[in-house]
């Protein structure tokens, strides 16, 4: 663990650090605010300020002694802990740097993708909006509707208890075959509550497949559009029940991550938490109140497609996959995420992370597949 | 609240800090950033406060 921590990167880059220094950080604040109440309640009852300057013999004389012991310590975790905020500051100056550094890139590289995948002017893809002519070569380029059919596969297993942790969260996105997997709750009021979990691109073709999933849908997704595989989620959705308002939890692995951000911010529903692994999620931005987390290998390329964060609202936790060098496809699988979110449960900086609500009852997982009918 | 009890009640509480950086150090090395070692200073901390909550539950069972 210690060998490859995990890097904590609070929402806006504001500070970055490992997964020690954060929780050190925190451990020394309120340790600091702790010693800090006993200091100034130990304070000798005796001194002139005090109203109870007259009364003799309080407090015994050691406890001054005792007081400026404690103060020497208060000193030390205070001092500390601007050490720490100051250094995790600096570090989250340069994790700026480097994302503005690598944005401009980034734009430009998606907007030729999408200039070549649409055949509009490669020349706009370089000038002074590459995203803006990238939209607009979409919006020209690609299809506004989605003619899409979605299967229920039946149910995953029996009645289950909802995930209690980020482990099992990410271990129940579905495989591309079905990729969705809807639980529903409901609360002590009989109120639903949802947990939505989607799968990444099944299909890196562009437009020739009759799956949802593919790279079409990534690139509209990306481009703020609407795409056949967040058609096929909603309607997913839909046959399960869930209705526009209702409180639902997204969880999303790659392209499934980019649909479950979309639809946490589109408004239809009351998102109670989005957690999205190797996630291309950069340009978009988390504008709810709702706990957002985002897990992210450092050798994954796949969020790096989506742009460099733009101080979304996204608590962001980095870390190697592990995976041997050049093993592009490896370090943005799943079941690595999954040993990443698992790992993350006995980080000590889990419980200073924004906390995903945790549901009770039961549920049947139903589970979909989708694809396209147009062609 | 009279002295004995104050003293005891903050000796529990500086106890827990203690304990919270005592808990949060990884078991393994670690040193955290460069030339602020984080490791000795922690621990420096930690029998600072374990020292005074031994002074003051002292405190607390002496007569007054």
């Amino acid at each position: 663990m210690v060998d490859n921590p995990f890097w904590i990167h609070d929402p806006g880059l504001v500070t970055v650090c490992d997964e020690y220094v954060y929780a050190l950080i925190v451990s020394l604040q309120r340790g600091a605010e702790a010693v800090g109440e006993s200091w100034r309640d130990l304070a000798p009852r005796d001194l002139p300020s005090s109203p109870r300057a007259s009364i003799p013999s309080s407090p015994p004389v050691n406890l001054r002694q005792v007081r400026s012991a404690l103060g020497d310590a208060l000193d030390d975790l205070s001092w500390l802990h601007r050490a720490l905020v100051s250094y995790a500051q600096a570090t989250g100056v340069q994790e700026r740097a480097r994302a503005l550094a690598w944005q401009e890139p980034a734009e430009r590289v998606l907007a030729l993708w999408v200039a070549v995948v649409t055949g509009v002017s490669v020349e706009g893809a370089l000038g002074a909006n590459p995203l803006g002519h990238a939209a607009s070569g979409m919006g020209a380029g690609f299809p506004q509707h989605h003619p899409v059919m979605v299967n229920e596969e039946g149910t995953d297993g029996g009645r289950i208890q909802p995930p209690q942790t980020l482990g099992a969260r990410v271990a129940r996105i579905p495989s591309a075959a079905a990729p969705i997997r809807i639980e529903r709750y409901f609360d002590d009021q009989g109120q639903p509550q949802s947990e939505v979990y989607i799968a990444g691109t099944g299909d890196w073709g562009v437009g020739s497949s009759a799956d949802p999933f593919d790279m079409q849908s990534n690139i509209a997704l990306l481009a703020g559009l609407s795409a056949a595989s967040m058609v096929s989620v909603q309607s997913a959705m839909n046959r399960a029940g869930i209705r526009p308002g209702e409180r639902v939890t997204f969880t999303g692995h790659s392209q499934g991550g980019v649909i479950a951000l979309r639809l946490a911010e589109s408004g239809t529903y009351q998102t109670t938490g989005v957690l999205v692994v190797g996630a291309p999620t950069g340009t978009l931005t988390t504008t709810g109140s709702y706990p957002a987390l985002a897990l992210r290998h450092t050798d994954d390329l796949v969020p790096r497609l989506g742009g460099s964060d733009r101080g979304s609202g996204f608590t962001t936790i980095e870390r190697s996959s592990g995976r041997p060098p050049g093993d592009i496809v490896g370090a943005h699988a799943q079941s690595g995420y999954a040993q990443m979110a698992s790992d993350l449960d006995s980080s000590s900086a889990l419980q200073h992370l924004p906390e995903i609500p945790t549901l009770s009852g039961t549920a049947q997982a139903q589970v979909f597949s989708a694809r396209r009918t147009d062609g | 609240m009279d002295d004995a009890y104050r003293a005891g009640w903050h000796a529990s509480q500086i106890r827990a800090v203690a304990v919270d950086l005592e808990r949060i150090l990884p078991t393994t090395e670690w040193e955290g950033p460069a030339a602020l070692q984080c490791q000795l200073r922690v621990r420096e901390i930690r029998d600072d406060l374990n020292r005074v909550a031994r002074l003051l539950e002292s405190s607390s069972r002496e007569p007054t």
